[in-house]
């Protein structure tokens, strides 16, 4: 008995009692939950909703039976599964539609399901276009529509801890942010045939959509989106501008986008006396070195934070002590340099400056505790979510504004 | 592996097409460093397997795992004391699977830890709804721990994504205690398995090409010692060994552990509960 048999076994008991209208054990009517696109990421929110009481996975899509099929096993044999979007929604109304396709269908699915009156969770980044998440965002706002966009770094308890910190003033004054995602794989999904078979190159851009500039923006729009939302969360702004640098420098095999990328945004800020003054971001994504892998690093002028999903650390920065010969009064107060016998100097080891880090943890799971939270709003009818289509849009732009300064190579602005 | 550049790797698959290529990768994962080798002609296709390969990996731990904080059975351990708690159908499968091992081991391969004592088993400690896929614990101190199983459960599903991608060659293993076997090296040789002699004295025993699943397991049965080895022991302890070659890992890891917690005199009984057993050995040397 293979994996799929050892599941699909287990699953068949489910069969009974998970018909709709059935209320969740908590004791509200249960949110009936469509999911498409059931890929790797969709297959993982799926399989985060089975452990939600207030969900039932009502029906599943996609349009490639392989993922499809993996998708059911997750999802159990209540969730009916479709290959035609259109014709889920017809047949199903579902209460909330979760989109997980590629980048490049986001807009039309979301837009789809805003018609069908569902509320809508979307996976990052939430447009392949300003164009599109300028349309997006006047049609959430006027049917007040409860939308959220996958995020999870929002849900995450490690960042909520910082974005409080940060406010509370236990940084300083923020003058940089470091952000990287550093990989060393080649990041391409396999094919299952062949490659003198006659389907494999369109089964190939399918599954490795992210490599081709039709369907995605590449890095940008895969990674680094997660990583600019928390600069705009946390910064309480959207960047004004952006340059960088990128090409296909490693991985030379017909992908159409980006292995090795540099960004810097210039976002504004204001001091503790209300003047403005200009935080530096940069951002770094490349897929031959995973050297300290998916982390964002806040600097402020009293301490550092060193965040990750899994792992927050807290440093202060050292003050310099008081020594005694620089006071006024002493008679050496004028000397250039005074020595005792030893030598006083500035170390440039990157370790000198740390203090021992206070560590944040968390116990939860953020894909989790995003749909959870999706779903709270869903079941409460609150369009708050936690974040937004205007947090959407916001992140959209940052990331089309770096992908156009790459791309481009010239300065770009946040858009009009 | 050190890597190249694609372009010269292409360069390479170009020039020798007719010749296998092989495929390593690392991953660490379950307090283990998992490796693969990948076997094919098409190297590109080699790597993205090992890439999905890598994620199951982690996938499994992040179902698996009751020190990983995040992780589904950690998520069960800290609140199933308090009430039900629904779980991935995975995991709920995952845990039917445990309780009939332990049915047909006659309790000697045990998930359980904490202190239960003598008051309950764990088919009685352990309540599970299929219907609702919720998991309750009923007894206070219950807590799971997929030690003697993870391993094994983690390279079946590997195999079934090689069978999946068309990898028709490839050995992996997990911590050096659980393998996994499927055709042969690039040099069309058989993949064997080498424990090393000074601990492993049935070391001919071991002498056919591996195929399938195969678990080491090796507890110190010295009297004040509880440790259980994942891998051969280093330094001189009386310690009770197990070998078992299997159709698949998880089957052999499970015997595996099971067998050490087996009196001799029972374990006649037990083997034959498992289908598929290519071989068992069982000994306690002192070394």
């Amino acid at each position: 008995m293979n994996r799929r048999e050892f599941l699909q076994q287990s699953t068949a008991y489910s069969l009974v009692g998970m018909g709709l209208g059935i209320p969740a054990p908590s004791g509200e009517a249960a949110v009936k939950v469509a999911v498409v696109g059931t890929g790797g990421r969709g297959t993982d929110l799926i399989r985060k909703l089975s452990t939600i009481d207030r969900a039932i996975i009502v029906a599943i899509c996609d349009d490639y039976p392989p993922h499809l099929q993996r998708a059911q096993i997750a999802a159990g044999p209540q969730a009916r599964a479709f290959d035609d979007y259109s014709h889920m929604l017809e047949q199903i109304q579902p209460d909330a539609v979760i989109i997980a396709t590629p980048l490049y269908v986001h807009a039309r699915m979301c837009l789809e399901a805003l018609q069908a009156g569902c509320a809508v969770f979307c996976e990052k980044t939430m447009c392949y276009s300003i164009k599109e998440a300028k349309r997006l965002l006047k049609e959430v706002r006027q049917r007040k529509a409860i939308f959220q966009v996958g995020l999870q770094r929002r849900a995450n308890p490690i960042y909520r801890q910082a974005k409080a910190m940060i406010d509370t003033g236990m940084l300083g004054q923020i003058s940089a942010i470091k952000c990287q995602w550093h990989r060393n794989n080649d990041w391409r999904r396999p094919v299952p045939v062949s490659r003198d078979h006659h389907d494999w190159k369109r089964l190939e851009h399918k599954l490795n959509w992210r490599l081709y500039a039709s369907y995605s923006r590449g890095l940008m729009t895969e990674l680094a989106s997660h990583q600019l939302d928390v600069v705009n969360w946390f910064l309480d702004s959207p960047p004004t501008s952006a340059i960088g640098t990128g090409g296909i420098d490693f991985w030379q095999d017909g992908r159409e986008v980006f292995d090795n990328l540099f960004c810097l945004y210039e976002y504004p800020a204001k001091n503790a006396e209300g003047q403005p003054y200009t935080v530096r971001v940069s951002y770094s994504s490349l897929q031959n070195n995973a050297f300290e892998g998916a982390s964002e690093l806040i600097m402020g002028s009293k301490g550092s934070l060193f965040i990750t999903s899994k792992k927050g650390l807290f440093y202060q920065e050292k003050r310099a002590e008081e020594i005694g010969w620089t006071k006024e009064g002493r008679v050496e107060r004028d000397a250039d340099i005074i020595t005792g016998g030893k030598t006083l100097k500035l170390s440039n080891d990157p370790w000198a400056h740390r203090s021992k880090p206070y560590e944040i943890d968390t116990e939860s799971n953020d894909t989790r505790d995003e749909l959870i939270a999706f779903l709270d709003c869903v079941q409460r009818k609150d369009p708050d979510t936690i974040c937004d289509v205007e947090q959407g849009w916001l992140d959209t732009a940052t990331v089309m504004m770096g992908h156009e300064a790459l791309t481009e190579e010239k300065k770009a602005f946040f858009p009009d | 592996m050190p890597q190249q550049p694609m372009g010269a790797r292409k360069r390479d698959y170009m020039k020798f097409a007719v010749m296998p290529e092989t495929y390593h990768f690392q991953q660490h994962a379950m307090a283990s460093l998992f490796e693969g080798w990948l076997v094919g002609e098409d190297i590109e296709h080699l790597r993205a397997v090992g890439n999905v390969i890598q994620a199951e990996f982690l996938r499994v731990e992040e179902l698996l795992s009751r020190h990983d904080p995040v992780a589904s059975l950690a998520r069960l351990n800290r609140e199933a004391t308090r009430g039900w708690v629904q779980v991935e159908r995975e995991l709920l499968a995952v845990l039917q699977d445990a309780l009939h091992w332990f049915g047909v081991t006659g309790g000697a391969f045990d998930i359980s830890v904490g202190t239960m004592g003598k008051t309950m088993q764990l088919q009685e400690a352990l309540a599970l709804d299929p219907k609702t896929s919720r998991v309750r614990y009923l007894h206070p101190n219950l807590s799971l721990d997929f030690g003697g199983y993870g391993k094994g459960y983690a390279l079946d599903c590997a195999a079934d994504l090689l069978q999946t991608y068309q990898i028709h060659h490839a050995l992996l293993h997990g911590g050096r205690s659980s393998f996994w076997a499927t055709g042969k090296r690039a040099d069309k040789s058989p993949w064997r398995i080498r424990l090393p002699q000074a601990v492993f004295s049935h070391a001919d025993q071991l002498s056919e090409p591996l195929q399938g699943g195969l678990s080491f397991s090796a507890v110190d049965s010295s009297p004040q010692s509880t440790e259980l080895f994942h891998s051969p022991p280093s330094s001189a302890h009386q310690v009770q060994m197990s070998v078992v070659w299997a159709e698949t890992a998880l089957k052999a890891e499970v015997l595996s552990t099971a067998i050490l917690a087996t009196d001799p005199a029972s374990l006649e009984a037990v083997i034959p509960n498992f289908s598929s057993i290519k071989k068992v050995i069982s000994y306690s040397p002192i070394i």
